[in-house]
């Protein structure tokens, strides 16, 4: 590639995260007169750079000033010549990341790449103003997987990092001059790192456009492949390309809406638009662009899983993690999906190490252990997926994900990565081969549960993903999680006659289902922010928690501590075949539902005066 | 050219064949909205990044003599719905693999435009690419020809240029043809 070219890549790099607002400028002068050079790579953490700016259209003179408004500061900033050139440093990798630094690659967003924009003021005696942003990030996005692109840094948590073997061709070496340890890989290759404990981590770089799209092959994703080929996030170049929704498009946005790091010799997108020359103009319909734009644009399989080669099997639990998809949608205050699940308990659901551990805790609390259950209950009989994790239904692999076309891939990530939480790829199957025209939003596709059998209305839940982890199971000692079947009005039972105890739903009937009023979350994102899924508002305050809680203080001689369906209540059993425990299981259906007067209140009630006619008359005698 | 007419750009010519028979009709027609990548050379030497296959999906690419022959064409995956590069013509591989097809271009990309004086073929290793070299003795399609002066096997002399018999892509390796002749990807009569 010539000097000229990639200077062309750089402008590509500089626009390409570029589709969203800033904070407004000030009014200028109608003309572009300030203009500002900056770094055209990343810049490395705790690393310093310089911008410069400079004046056209016959300006002159004056100062600019120099102020940042967007990402962690920076450190040392210097301007100098009247503030046309200034410098400053990069903060460190564990300051742009905002927490502890995990193991092996680091995943980056362009939230957490150390992204920051200096906003440059000039103004002259003469009371003329100009104002321009300057953009500089202190390395390029990963999405923390070990396949990598060439071309691209890739940053390494952990200490003692050192080489054990490398690509013959290769003349990258590990670089620790930058507050962290990172790599370079400058050829398509395998490489063998360890750190100073000895832990070995393998590295396969490669380039987007070497890496050949046959994973729709027989024997290995044919129906995947099927299901990929409408999927909004495969046609979203094409079809915005034809669109044009913006006067910018698609170059400003070429890091989300097609493969590769822009800027980078990654063989990616617009690494080929650099390349193609005249052949890769942009300013030209989908369907008049070569073949190998055709191949790179759009988010294809390599956007997400990355180029080279799948990575070795003890590798691939790392795909569920959140932060695959935060290398798009973790950019505040545009796109704040990843801001949002961050503050919700989804995020931390497997937080106590017991409930990585546990049968019974891995369904709900992990995302490995939900994907797992759900895709075998398609072979076996979901839901009953405690039961099944326990061993007491067939299960030769409970803890690995098996879609109908893969075989039993154990996603379990190492024990000490620590908390994954519920990730994006719970809730969002974005190519599901059993739904083959898609969902809405690309929504994971779930087996009604069976406790809601005989609510119609479940069935036509929009959402119908949160069900399955928030209905008990009708299997189970102890029901856990019970919104949903408050919700429907199902699940409890008659203490005197066993008979379900069934009731109105009228929060079955909100549109959207559960987000439709589980939508809110920060203010200062435009969108996303019904990832943090708060209810907007709290309902007025009423009896039935409180009401629940005496209960139990009555049967138990104690607070309730629960939730009693991790054991935190203590031994309890609601022997389903006795009033009593019935009675028992009703109590525990409104305890587990901590919104259970919001979620359907008279049903709420019909269950603890079920409870109470028979608890409180045991306890009177 | 009468309807029915079977047409093809063949090096910088339009070329058409009536019942098999063919016959030089004017220059090359435009291609097609995808302009062709640029080469970047080096004395005699020039290679094209991103080179034209027939669609999108998985090809593997040879030259001969003038013309590009691919085989494959499994699907890409994960890839927009995109027209096929209508230049090349295809066919279902005799005895290939189900599914794989081969195609062909007779106007593949050249340097300087013109097939004559110049030895191509696509490489593999590192990123995929057209390597052409010149070769003041390499015959090609497109070759001015007469008694003295012979076409490659595989194409005749017509209106003193040498074209290809009509194009059929069924093969890419002798054994294809059955005792036939594999000549630009299309199976030719022992005689032909």
């Amino acid at each position: 590639m010539t000097a000229a070219r990639f200077a062309a890549a750089g402008v590509l790099a500089a626009a390409a995260l570029a589709c969203r607002k800033h904070e407004p400028a000030p009014p200028v002068e109608a003309r572009a007169c300030l203009i500002i050079d900056t770094p055209p790579a990343p810049v490395g953490f705790d690393a310093p750079f310089s911008i410069t700016a400079r004046l056209t259209c016959g300006l002159a003179g004056g100062s600019v000033a120099w102020r940042q408004i967007e990402g962690p500061p920076v450190r040392e900033r210097a301007p100098a010549h009247d503030g046309f050139s200034v410098t400053a440093r990069m903060p460190p990798l564990a300051d742009a990341t905002g927490g502890p630094i995990p193991w092996g690659v680091v995943p980056l967003s362009p939230r957490t790449r150390g992204e920051i924009v200096l906003r440059a003021t000039w103004s002259d005696d003469h009371g003329r103003t100009q104002t321009t942003d300057a953009r500089v990030a202190a390395a390029d996005r990963s999405r923390g997987l070990p396949n990598t692109p060439v071309g691209v840094r890739v940053y390494l948590g952990g200490a003692g990092w050192h080489v054990t073997a490398r690509p013959a061709d290769s003349h990258a070496t590990l670089d620790v001059g930058d507050g962290a340890t990172s790599l370079l890989p400058d050829v398509s290759g395998d490489w063998r790192l360890a750190d100073g404990g000895g832990r070995a981590l393998a590295l396969r770089a490669g380039r987007y456009d070497e890496t050949p799209l046959d994973c729709g092959r027989a024997g290995c994703h044919p129906a995947i492949t099927d299901a990929v080929a409408v999927s909004p996030m495969t046609t979203v170049l094409a079809r915005l390309m034809d669109r044009r929704p913006q006067a910018d498009y698609p170059s400003c946005a070429l890091a989300c809406h097609a493969t590769g790091e822009p800027g980078a010799h990654d063989g990616g997108f617009a690494h080929a638009v650099s390349e193609l020359g005249a052949a890769g103009d942009l300013n030209r319909r989908w369907n008049e662009l070569p073949r190998d734009l055709h191949r790179l644009g759009g988010v294809g399989c390599l956007a997400c899983h990355g180029p080279g080669a799948i990575p070795e099997a003890s590798a691939r639990w790392a795909v569920l993690r959140t932060d695959l998809c935060a290398t798009c949608h973790d950019a505040p205050p545009r796109y704040g999906h990843v801001v949002a699940w961050s503050q919700t308990r989804m995020a931390r659901a497997d937080r106590d190490p017991s409930t990585r551990e546990r049968a019974l805790c891995v369904p709900c609390h992990t995302t490995w252990g939900f994907l797992a259950t759900i895709n075998r209950g398609t072979l076996s009989g979901f839901p009953n997926p405690p039961a099944m994790l326990r061993g007491e239904q067939s299960s030769p692999a409970p803890h690995a994900i098996a879609t109908p076309e893969r075989k039993p891939v154990d996603r379990r990530p190492p024990e000490d990565v620590g908390p994954v939480g519920i990730t994006c790829s719970a809730c969002h199957a974005v190519h599901d081969p059993r739904q083959p025209r898609g969902t809405t939003r690309l929504l994971r596709a779930t087996p009604k549960p069976a406790l809601l059998a005989e609510a119609a209305s479940a069935a036509e839940v929009p959402n119908s993903v949160c069900l399955p982890c928030h209905t008990p199971d009708p299997l189970d000692e102890t029901p856990s999680a019970s919104t949903a079947a408050l919700v429907f009005g199902r699940g409890g039972l008659d203490p005197v006659t066993g008979k379900p105890l069934m009731g109105a739903a009228p929060q079955a009937a909100v549109p959207g289902g559960c987000v439709g009023c589980h939508r809110s979350g920060p203010e200062n994102v435009e969108r996303g922010a019904g990832h943090a899924f708060r209810a907007p508002r709290a309902l007025p305050s009423n009896d039935i928690r409180a009401r629940a809680e005496n209960l139990w203080r009555a049967l138990r001689g104690s607070e309730y501590e629960g939730p009693a369906h991790a054991g935190r209540a203590g031994a309890i059993t609601a022997d389903r075949r006795t009033p009593r425990g019935r009675a028992i299981w009703n109590l525990l259906l409104v305890l587990e539902d901590r919104a259970a007067d919001a979620h359907n209140a008279p049903y709420a009630r019909a269950l603890l005066d079920a409870a109470e006619a028979v608890l409180n008359k045991r306890s009177a005698r | 050219m009468g309807a029915g007419a079977d047409c093809a750009n063949v090096e910088t010519l339009r070329v058409c064949w009536n019942a098999g028979v063919p016959r030089v009709v004017g220059p090359a027609t435009a291609r097609g909205p995808a302009r062709a990548p640029a080469f970047t050379c080096n004395g005699t030497h020039c290679e094209q990044r991103h080179p034209r296959m027939p669609d999108t999906g998985e090809w593997q690419c040879s030259d001969s003599a003038g013309a590009t022959i691919c085989r494959g064409g499994e699907r890409a995956a994960g890839v927009a719905p995109a027209p096929a590069d209508p230049a090349w013509r295809c066919g279902a591989r005799r005895g290939g693999p189900p599914g794989e097809r081969v195609c062909v271009d007779l106007s593949p990309d050249f340097p300087d435009g013109r097939a004559r004086g110049w030895r191509c073929h696509t490489l593999y290793e590192g990123p995929v690419r057209r390597s052409c070299d010149r070769d003041a003795d390499a015959h090609t399609l497109g070759d001015t020809c007469e008694r003295a002066r012979p076409c490659v096997d595989g194409s005749r002399c017509v209106d003193g240029v040498c074209v290809p018999e009509p194009p059929a892509p069924a093969c890419w390796l002798e054994t294809d043809c059955g005792g036939g002749r594999c000549r630009f990807g299309s199976c030719l009569g022992a005689g032909t």
